[in-house]
């Protein structure tokens, strides 16, 4: 499972981060960075959610 | 109790808790009928670009569209477009539409959202932004509009100001026109509001504050506004950004609606076998009943309830969240700020172009919110998750971090 960033449509509002804090990062630059973009399947759940929280739609799964 | 092949969901409301909880059904595997009633004739789409994005140029409408190809394939609903639900039969359970059919359900989910609030004075030159028409006909009045033309916005809530920021990057002439001493006192407090409220006039925003409308004619393509004091403005056009009220008329007979909303369980159960979800719903966070207007609860509010009907499953409770561009700064809440809650400063600096502010309620801490701050903002996000003490949070500061 890959996790990809639109970095078009973000605008870095974080909301990934308060789910799962582990794979994305918003830093003090106020720029998202992806610690892992292979996350292991028992973050999979996390990141679905980090997915549909998005309110600009940024982030997609790939399998 | 929970859903099986033989059921049948109805969905009334087709924005984004209506049809976020259609693609979750399918998602969880729900294989039973489902029907999502929508008044409006678009597909599902997304609102908040309509005051950001689509209001400043940058995005054509359709960009706003929730529903694209795969996501169709993966969710399969029967629609029900520009039909209006007229009647909510709770023991049948039944929908009743406006041609008089009746759409028999297992069970029934009601998203109808809110409407905006109007002006009591109608002009051709007045109109509220809510809907996707309203933005294509604030998209056509504003190609129309001529260089020296002033755009009145009343109201400097979240609409009006993210509007207003909008079209002053269009290069327009904006004015706004707040009835309140301090805009947004009444939802963040007067010491947030009024700091948030001072970055106005540095992005361009003309704000007056504490006026109040006496009335609004019209006249040869231009409305005028008079204030109490005799200020009168000269608009091409007037947007009233005045709040939204539930649209739950349609349910009156049902026993479930009362003007604050329709209150539901941790799981958005109104009833057993009946759904609220979104800006309708009156949800349990911390013990108290409360209906927020945001993105992030329609969106929540739909897993939630899906979770719990396909496979009983009850999620973690949501966390309140929003936020909204404007002056050129990102506002963003987590929880649920008191404006009577006492806020303490713990980054930055209410003076400054960020910070972080701790509300304190009960000696908890009840919410937080950040200005251009999303890193230490979300980093917070636990202080919210569990009741957390304002001693606890300090020893922790996860804002630090």
């Amino acid at each position: 499972m890959r996790v990809r960033v639109n970095y078009d449509l973000c605008s870095s509002n974080a909301v990934c981060m308060g789910i799962a804090p582990d794979v994305f990062e918003v830093r003090d630059d106020g720029f998202l960075y992806l610690l892992t973009d292979e996350p292991g399947e028992d973050r999979v759940a996390a990141v679905r959610e980090a997915v549909g929280a998005c309110p600009n739609g940024a982030i997609s799964l790939e399998a | 109790m929970s859903l099986s092949a033989d059921d049948h969901v109805v969905v009334v409301g087709a924005g984004l808790a209506g049809w976020t909880f259609c693609e979750e059904l399918r998602r969880r595997e729900y294989r039973g009928a489902l029907t999502l009633v929508g008044e409006e004739e678009h597909e599902p789409y997304d609102r908040p670009p309509l005051s950001k994005q689509v209001a400043e140029g940058k995005w054509e409408l359709e960009r706003t569209s929730l529903v694209t190809p795969e996501r169709r394939a993966a969710t399969e609903v029967t629609w029900r477009l520009a039909e209006r639900a007229v009647e909510l039969n709770v023991s049948g359970p039944f929908v009743e539409l406006n041609s008089g059919e009746r759409l028999h359900a297992t069970r029934v989910v009601v998203a109808t959202g809110v409407r905006a609030r109007q002006l009591p004075w109608r002009t051709p030159e007045t109109m509220t932004l809510r809907r996707r028409d309203d933005a294509e006909r604030l998209s056509r009045a504003l190609h129309s509009l001529r260089p020296s033309d002033e755009v009145v916005i009343v109201g400097a809530g979240f609409i009006g100001a993210e509007l207003a920021t909008a079209l002053v990057r269009r290069g327009l002439h904006v004015r706004v026109l707040e009835a309140a001493p301090i805009p947004l006192a009444a939802q963040l407090g007067p010491d947030i509001a009024r700091a948030i409220a001072a970055k106005a006039s540095t992005a361009g925003v003309n704000l007056r504050t504490g006026v109040e409308i006496v009335g609004i004619s019209s006249e040869g393509g231009y409305s005028d506004v008079l204030l109490s004091d005799g200020s009168e403005y000269h608009a091409r056009l007037v947007v009233a950004g005045v709040g939204a009220e539930p649209a739950l008329e349609w349910i009156a007979g049902s026993g479930l609606a009362t003007a604050q909303g329709i209150l539901v369980n941790e799981h958005f159960e109104a009833r057993a076998r009946i759904g609220a979800l979104g800006d309708v719903a009156r949800f349990p966070w911390r013990g108290e009943p409360t209906r927020l207007e945001h993105w992030q609860i329609a969106h929540d509010s739909a897993r939630t309830l899906a979770a719990w009907w396909v496979n009983g499953e009850a999620l973690a409770p949501l966390v309140p969240y929003f936020w909204s561009d404007q002056y050129g700064q990102k506002v963003q809440v987590l929880g649920r700020p008191h404006p009577e809650a006492r806020v303490h400063v713990v980054r930055g600096g209410l003076d400054e172009d960020r910070f972080v502010g701790l509300y304190e309620r009960g000696g908890l801490v009840s919410a937080v919110v950040g200005l251009n701050q999303p890193r230490a903002l979300m980093l917070s996000r636990p202080l919210l998750v569990e009741e957390t003490s304002m001693e606890e949070a300090f020893r922790l500061a996860p804002w630090e971090g």
